[in-house]
């Protein structure tokens, strides 16, 4: 038991739509997702009739059922939307994956599609939630960039997280945007000098730190591992995947038993590496959610990539960049400087980072992971690999 | 006895909160909220193993009893974590006049116990993680949506 996921399933097409301002999509959100799983489609080389499931996760509106009569689809065989926020993301590949090494479904289309061009659009994800919603809103909390800020705080001052390796996620996500000339952020005009000076909505975090929701649209399509190998481009296989949370823990608080944060991937870790048989030294790059930056630092610590102890050392700008660093994050942006729609960007990146042509390649890179939703209420975690690494 | 039933029923009306309820996915608190309309804080305890339950919920994760005790505790903590707010959010527009507010996260009952929210009120001069904090219970207002809420305020 444990992996009996391992290479069943590949990712075999990317449709990704141009980013978008929010609120700024020039065409309806369920008309970016058709756009957006035709493009995964023809990216794949396979015809669109064939696809036969969905998934994502939160609040996604666009379901099989609203999209499948436009695509033409012969049948809709799966179904289905991970719980949670961002969290789901890398889960949501992971549920696709399942359903097709299962035989449930035969190609199975992860989706995101957000255009909130009206304010009655704007999807619930954006305000604070949770078991007993008062205790924020009736006290001026509303949103994730104070309820992640609150956190932090936590994590600063009293867990021992340098601001240093904050500001290092930030400075490579932009980095590796100015790189990228599909990156929202490309051309745009950062410097370190403006991130320190840049307002601060939440504090402690700068505004630099939060990740802005886009419109847009992207649908990454998975077959059976045995039909990958048809395909157009070289399949990028699903070695593991795994979602969870850890016990004992209240609300979205990240305190653990020795008295430090997590990000909440402790668990899901240990099981992506059991199951995959590799561990994070093994890890060529990894493009991890961020809701904000300091969730990204704690991801790097869940997953093993360093310690409390070597924190500092390990999340420096040189160390998070490619095409030379030692793990190259969120190569092509991330969700701060990339586009955001709640962390669907990062498995496309991963998939481009084992074909071989991401704006920012890593040298070789054979085995990627995807992380969803650090402080999240559940989080997921997902290892993509090439035919070698199986 | 359907007279004192309906009674109940009337009284339970009478609390702020109930007239517009902020719904979530649990919603086990509203002993917390009736507390601090009446002005005492009430934190929910297992009635069997007297395991702290919190966030509020229906069952004791730890020894599996239904029986939940709401107990009266002085408003006195420490800083768990806190953050200062200083743009306006749509949600809670209410607050606009008081931007820029902190808002915290206390830890009450030692380093096991619940973590309260709250706003932070009066000098924000020794703000940290780990300071001491005295809590004061408001009434309900409109900037707090009806809610009766927490304020804290340094003590060291």
């Amino acid at each position: 038991m444990g992996n009996m996921l391992r290479g069943k399933a590949a990712v075999v097409g990317i449709g990704q739509l141009p980013w978008y301002k929010r609120g700024t999509a020039p065409e309806p959100e369920s008309k970016l997702a058709l756009r957006a799983v035709v493009a995964a489609a023809e990216d794949a080389g396979m015809d669109v009739r064939d696809i036969d499931g969905f998934t994502s996760w939160g609040s996604e509106r666009n379901a099989g059922r609203h999209l499948m009569s436009a695509l033409g689809l012969r049948e809709l065989r799966f179904s289905a939307l991970v719980w949670t926020h961002g969290g789901g993301s890398a889960g949501a590949v992971g549920l696709a994956a399942m359903a097709v090494a299962t035989g449930q479904a035969n190609a199975v289309v992860v989706l995101r599609a957000m255009a909130e061009t009206d304010a009655r659009t704007r999807l619930s994800s954006v305000v604070y939630q949770g078991a007993e919603p008062p205790f924020a809103l009736v006290h001026g909390m509303a949103t994730p960039a104070q309820g992640f800020a609150l956190r932090t705080s936590r994590e600063l001052e009293h867990d021992g997280l340098p601001s240093s390796a904050i500001e290092a996620v930030v400075e490579a996500s932009y980095y590796h945007a100015s790189r990228n000339p599909n990156a929202y952020a490309h051309g745009a005009d950062f410097s370190r000098e403006l991130y320190l000076s840049s307002r601060r909505p939440a504090e402690p975090l700068r505004l630099y730190d939060n990740s802005r929701e886009n419109d847009g649209a992207i649908a990454l399509l998975i077959v059976p591992a045995e039909r990958a190998a048809d395909l157009r481009h070289k399949p990028v296989y699903v070695l593991s995947s795994a979602m969870g949370r850890f016990g004992g823990a209240e609300g979205t608080s990240g305190e653990t038993s020795d008295g430090r944060t997590t990000a909440g991937f402790r668990s899901v870790a240990g099981r992506i590496w059991n199951e995959s048989g590799y561990g994070p030294s093994d890890v060529d790059t990894a493009q991890l959610y961020t809701n904000v930056s300091s969730g990204v630092v704690l991801a790097l610590i869940d997953h093993g990539f360093c310690t409390w102890d070597n924190v500092a050392e390990f999340a420096t700008v040189e160390n998070l960049t490619a095409p030379n660093g030692g793990l190259p994050i969120n190569t092509a942006g991330g969700d701060l400087a990339d586009g955001f729609l709640h962390g669907a960007g990062n498995a496309p990146e991963a998939v481009r980072q084992i074909r071989g042509d991401s704006a920012n390649q890593v040298p070789n890179a054979k085995l990627a992971l995807v992380a969803g939703g650090p402080h999240d209420y559940m989080v997921s975690s997902t290892l993509l690999g090439t035919d070698e690494t199986l | 006895v359907k007279s004192s039933t309906q009674e109940t029923e009337v009284k339970k009306m009478d609390y702020s909160f109930r007239k517009r309820r902020l719904v979530g996915f649990v919603d086990a608190g509203d002993e917390f909220w009736e507390g601090l309309e009446e002005g005492v804080l009430r934190i929910s305890r297992c009635a069997q193993c007297r395991h702290w339950i919190w966030e509020p919920n229906y069952r004791c994760g730890a020894c599996g009893s239904w029986d939940i005790d709401w107990v009266e505790i002085d408003p006195v903590g420490t800083i768990y974590a806190w953050t200062r707010t200083n743009q306006v959010f749509a949600p809670v527009a209410e607050r606009a006049d008081e931007v820029p507010y902190v808002n915290l996260h206390v830890q009450v009952q030692g380093s096991t116990g619940p973590k309260l929210p709250g706003l932070l009120e009066g000098p924000e001069e020794g703000l940290r993680v780990g300071a001491a904090v005295t809590g004061r219970i408001n009434p309900p207002s409109e900037r707090s949506k009806g809610y009766a809420y927490l304020t804290w305020a340094l003590t060291e």
